[in-house]
Formats: C-alpha cells, sequence, structure tokens
C-alpha cells in the first residue's frame, strides 16, 4: 500500500518536471516569433526616396514652368544646396554617404540634355540595376515641364537611399 | 504486475507523442512565422496624391499649340481632347507612368465633382475646372 503511494509521489514530479519543460519551449517560441516580428525594421527608404524626389520637383518647377534660374549655372554648381536640400543627417555610418540625387533635364522632342546636376554619393548608382533587399533603394521619375517660352523638357530625376543597416536587417 | 508494467509503457508512449505533437506545432508556426514576417517590414502606403505627375499635368495643361492655344484652353473651347492633346497626353502619362500605374486616363469628366469624393485606395486624382461642373480630369490608378 504504501509503494503504491510512494510511486504516485514519482509520476507526478515527473510530469510537473515534464510540464515546465514544455512551458520553457512554448515560451520561447513565443518569445522568438514576437522577436522575429517586432526585431527587423520598417523599411521607409521608398518614402524617404519619394520625399527626396518630390523635393527637386517642386524646386524646379512652379505653377507649371520650369523656373528661370534652374538654367543658370549657379543652380548646378550650389546643387542640392540650390534645392534647400542637404545630406548632412546621420554619420552614424561612418564616412560613406547614404544619400544620391540626380537631376537630368532634356529637350522633350530632340533629347538633347540642357541640365545634368547630381550630388551625394555616386557609387550608389551601380547598385540600381540589381535586385536585393538589402541593396540601396533606387527611385527614378521623370515628368514633363515646360518654360515660359513652351520649350518642353523631360526632367528625370534619380533618388537613391543607402541605410541598409537601419532599413534592412 | 505484467499488466501494470503494460500500462505503464502505454502512458510513457502518449506523453512522448504529445510532446513530438507540440514540438511539431511550435516548429511549424516558427516556420510560418520566419516566412511571413522575416522580411524587413515595408510600409503599404496609398497616395492619393502624385506631385510628380501634378507638375507633368499642369504644365501639359499650359503647353501651347502651334496657333499660341494652350491645352487648357483648347480643350474649354472644343469640350474634349483634340488629336494633338490626345498625342501629347500619350507621350507624356504613358510614358512616364505607364510603369507604375495600372490605368491612366486623361480627359474630360462632366461630373467631376462626384468623381472628387469617391476614394478609392491607390487613385490618385487632379482635377482642373473648365466650367459648372465639367473638369479636364487626370487620374492614375494603382
Amino acid at each position: 500500500m504504501s509503494l503504491t503511494i510512494k510511486n504516485k509521489t514519482g509520476t507526478e514530479k515527473m510530469l510537473s518536471v515534464y510540464w515546465f519543460v514544455i512551458l520553457f519551449i512554448v515560451a520561447a517560441a513565443v518569445v522568438y516569433m514576437t522577436a522575429s516580428f517586432y526585431g527587423k525594421p520598417y523599411d521607409v527608404r521608398q518614402i524617404e526616396a519619394d520625399l527626396l524626389t518630390d523635393k527637386v520637383a517642386k524646386c524646379i518647377s512652379q505653377a507649371g514652368y520650369l523656373k528661370e534660374e534652374v538654367l543658370k549655372p549657379q543652380f548646378k554648381d550650389g546643387f542640392p544646396g540650390s534645392c534647400s536640400i542637404n545630406f548632412d543627417v546621420e554619420d552614424s555610418y561612418g564616412t560613406e554617404e547614404q544619400y544620391y540625387i540626380e537631376l537630368i533635364l532634356n529637350d522633350f522632342s530632340s533629347k538633347e540634355k540642357v541640365l545634368e546636376a547630381n550630388a551625394g554619393n555616386s557609387k550608389l548608382k551601380s547598385f540600381c540595376d540589381l535586385n536585393g533587399e538589402k541593396l540601396p533603394f533606387c527611385l527614378k521619375r521623370s515628368f514633363y515641364v515646360i518654360d515660359k517660352g513652351n520649350r518642353q523638357y523631360q526632367a528625370d530625376i534619380l533618388s537613391i537611399i543607402r541605410k541598409t543597416e537601419k532599413n534592412a536587417q | 504486475m505484467h499488466n501494470k508494467k503494460r500500462g505503464q509503457i502505454g502512458a510513457t508512449i502518449t506523453w512522448i507523442v504529445a510532446t513530438v505533437i507540440i514540438i511539431l506545432i511550435l516548429a511549424v508556426s516558427l516556420f510560418a512565422s520566419e516566412f511571413a514576417f522575416g522580411k524587413s517590414k515595408k510600409l503599404d502606403f496609398y497616395k492619393t496624391t502624385d506631385i510628380v505627375a501634378s507638375k507633368s499635368f499642369f504644365s501639359y495643361l499650359l503647353t501651347k499649340d502651334a496657333q499660341e492655344i494652350s491645352t487648357y484652353e483648347q480643350v474649354k473651347k472644343e469640350g474634349d481632347l483634340n488629336e494633338f492633346n490626345r498625342n501629347l497626353e500619350k507621350s507624356i502619362f504613358q510614358k512616364f507612368y505607364g510603369g507604375e500605374y495600372k490605368e491612366i486616363s486623361v480627359g474630360v469628366d462632366s461630373n467631376f465633382e462626384q468623381t472628387m469624393v469617391e476614394f478609392v485606395p491607390g487613385k490618385v486624382l487632379e482635377a482642373i475646372k473648365l466650367k459648372e461642373n465639367k473638369a479636364i480630369l487626370m487620374a492614375l490608378f494603382k
């Protein structure tokens, strides 16, 4: 009789250890799943590139017309400062610049290049033809603009954002 | 004695099978969550305005033909796009935004006030009033 009671107590102890092990496995799985979801950053580079493109578009075109100062040499020399843009934002990634912006203005009909202005890290351009989540994000957009003399232009804006460490882990 | 041993073996097998099932369910959940959420999180956002496309639209309306009449004035007078406007529209909007948007429509809308209030996610609208309820409209659909 007393032997049966002792055996029963032993089985219960084994069972509680078993349940604790299962509990830890389940808890570890929940922690891993939560970390794998919330540990990944939001990739906001598309929004950032969109904003940069919009800023340049607003800078060169106003009320449907190309701003006169865009075709002056001072605009190209001062770019991107001439569009009130600077890249002195985050320096936590060492010396490598995280941005590149390029503006090309072509004649709409003849495709003759009228203006080319760029700023930032030009090495980032080489990644635009490649596919991959952990590569710099490239956005190329074009728009149509005319000047006061009815000359038609095609404006191409290329915005590249690196920041892979912060957005694509 | 023999029956008791068989009972104990049965109970142990039940617990082993239960443990294997629990571990399998967890492993499947882990792989599924890693597959679904393991990549960087992309933000899905709907744009109701597209500044770059709007710039093209305003310049398009200001473009003058050989008679020095702007697209806006031509459409206002004629009530619809003519051949010159239609060709120019195709060479701008279809060429520049055809890859980004599924559907691109530039034309005259006779009920534009209603069109403007009907919100569709992923729709970009820009309208310039011609007269009364009529407008020249640029609509881009993702």
